[in-house]
């Protein structure tokens, strides 16, 4: 009844009105591409993605499952889409954050960084479920995406380097590992229902983050100097 | 041939239908059987799982790899999550015994056993890539029962790491979490080395990791001298 309703509102929303519209088919086409990617968005948030079915995707996008399968392959192959495209706003969110800070000062940007990527966690329990908690699970193609998304925070660590005599000593994997366990601890928490609290985590990530380049001391100052609200 | 002894015969062959024992009358202990049985299963879901995703992988697959018939399968599994997971703990037992072994000799050093620890845990992956891709990857679509013992299994190993903190002079502020994330973190590189087929290889991220894993408890250049020996250790290793 209740998930009935909030398909019918998804609809009511974003269709097109039906019958001879005179509307171009290409604008028609992108736009039921867009109903099914949302569709599945909303979809694998409300009950994962081993659970959707391409039948939950037609029938909450209001198009024909014909047209589901001019457009993609598979579940799976919609549900990548879906997964670029919850990643994609995640992104940009956190570039704008890293970008937050002008003075210039590394430390600072990778607060700002980090911590809008917590927030804006915290804040969208879709973007949790979906780019999160089934990313993870749902095959090789969904998992290519994510280290796709991931590597995109490596130059904001390895700037660290610039800042440090000798760079080329710090191990190249290095910025792996602290995106690697950033991402494993914001998952395990996101998992246990606890994405809420993620923000509450920024000071021991930016200790993991800076250790590397700089070593305890600095890291242990800039955890101290981390406020977890403001 | 009466009825009974061709009964009988079937019911053998049934039982132990195309495996590389003797058929017919073998005098073998059925325990024995079953068994051996079990073993070829579970490597079998493991060789399967190298070859595709465990999604994909089917109950047929891994009856016909292991040479056990189908309802011999179900006799010793309920289904093919359970075949996966007791696989997972045949290999992850063996794999934690390996890993102990090779650094919990009393006489080392905190970072000595770190540095042990990964280049057994490596040295093990590497020499078995079917399970290392069960263990590091696919636990992540075999259901909450794989992923929680994926994750206990770095609990396990992160403990060790924060050792670091009351092991090394000077680290008690060191936050429990950085263990977590970096044992994870690392795992993460292992995963990428798996899926990117350079599972051999996998010896060669040792000093990266090491380096990792130490910095937080210790001068950070003295974790990256401990970094640099292990490279060159291994480099005069593999060259010889």
């Amino acid at each position: 009844m209740k998930q009935s309703e909030k398909k019918s509102e998804i609809k009511a929303r974003s269709k097109l009105p039906s019958g001879r519209h005179g509307l171009p088919r290409d604008v028609v086409v992108r736009s039921q591409r867009e109903r099914m990617v949302e569709a599945m968005i909303r979809v694998v948030a409300e009950q994962g993605f081993a659970e959707t079915t391409v039948a939950d995707i037609i029938s909450t996008a209001g198009v024909s499952r014909a047209t589901f399968y001019e457009q993609f392959a598979d579940k799976e192959d919609c549900f990548v889409a879906a997964y670029a495209t919850v990643m994609d706003r995640m992104l940009a969110f956190v570039a704008e954050g890293f970008a937050s800070d002008d003075s210039g000062d590394w430390i600072g940007r990778l607060r700002g960084g980090i911590r809008s990527l917590l927030r804006y966690l915290a804040q969208n329990p879709v973007a949790v479920r979906v780019g999160i908690v089934e990313g993870f699970g749902a095959g090789a193609r969904a998992r290519d995406r994510y280290q796709q998304a991931v590597s995109a925070f490596f130059p904001f660590l390895d700037a660290g380097r610039e800042l440090i005599d000798n760079p080329e000593r710090v191990p190249g994997e290095a910025s792996r590992v602290i995106v690697g366990g950033i991402s494993a601890l914001i998952f395990n928490e996101a998992s246990a229902g606890n994405s809420k609290l993620l923000p509450e985590l920024l000071p021991e990530m930016i200790y993991l983050a800076v250790v590397p380049y700089m070593g305890h001391q600095t890291a242990l100052e800039a955890m101290m100097a981390t406020g977890v609200s403001e | 041939m009466s009825d009974g002894v061709t009964t009988a015969d079937q019911a053998g062959t049934t039982d132990v239908s195309g495996v590389p024992l003797p058929s017919g009358r073998h005098n073998l202990p059925r325990e024995f059987v079953v068994t051996s049985q079990r073993d070829r299963l579970l490597d079998a879901m493991a060789q399967s799982c190298a070859e595709k995703r465990y999604a994909d992988v089917s109950v047929a697959d891994i009856v016909a790899q292991a040479r056990v018939s189908r309802s011999t399968f179900y006799e010793i599994f309920p289904d093919k999550e359970a075949c996966f997971l007791a696989a997972y703990d045949a290999i992850l037992g063996r794999f934690v015994t390996e890993v102990i072994k090779a650094c919990s000799d009393p006489a080392l050093t905190w970072p000595e056993q770190i540095e042990l620890g990964i280049e057994a845990a490596l040295d093990f992956l590497a020499a078995e890539p079917a399970f290392a891709r069960m263990c590091i990857v696919d636990m992540f679509s075999a259901g909450p029962s794989a992923l929680e013992r994926y994750l206990s299994a770095v609990r396990l190993i992160a403990n060790f790491v924060d050792g670091g903190r009351t092991r090394m002079p000077d680290r008690e502020e060191v936050p429990r979490s950085i263990a977590t994330m970096s044992v994870s973190g690392a795992a993460v590189v292992i995963r990428a080395e798996i899926v990117g087929e350079r599972t051999l290889h996998l010896p060669e991220v040792g000093p990266d990791i090491l380096f990792s894993l130490l910095v937080p408890y210790m001068d950070r250049e003295e974790a990256l001298g401990r970094s640099e020996r292990y490279a060159e250790r291994r480099a005069l290793r593999s060259g010889q």
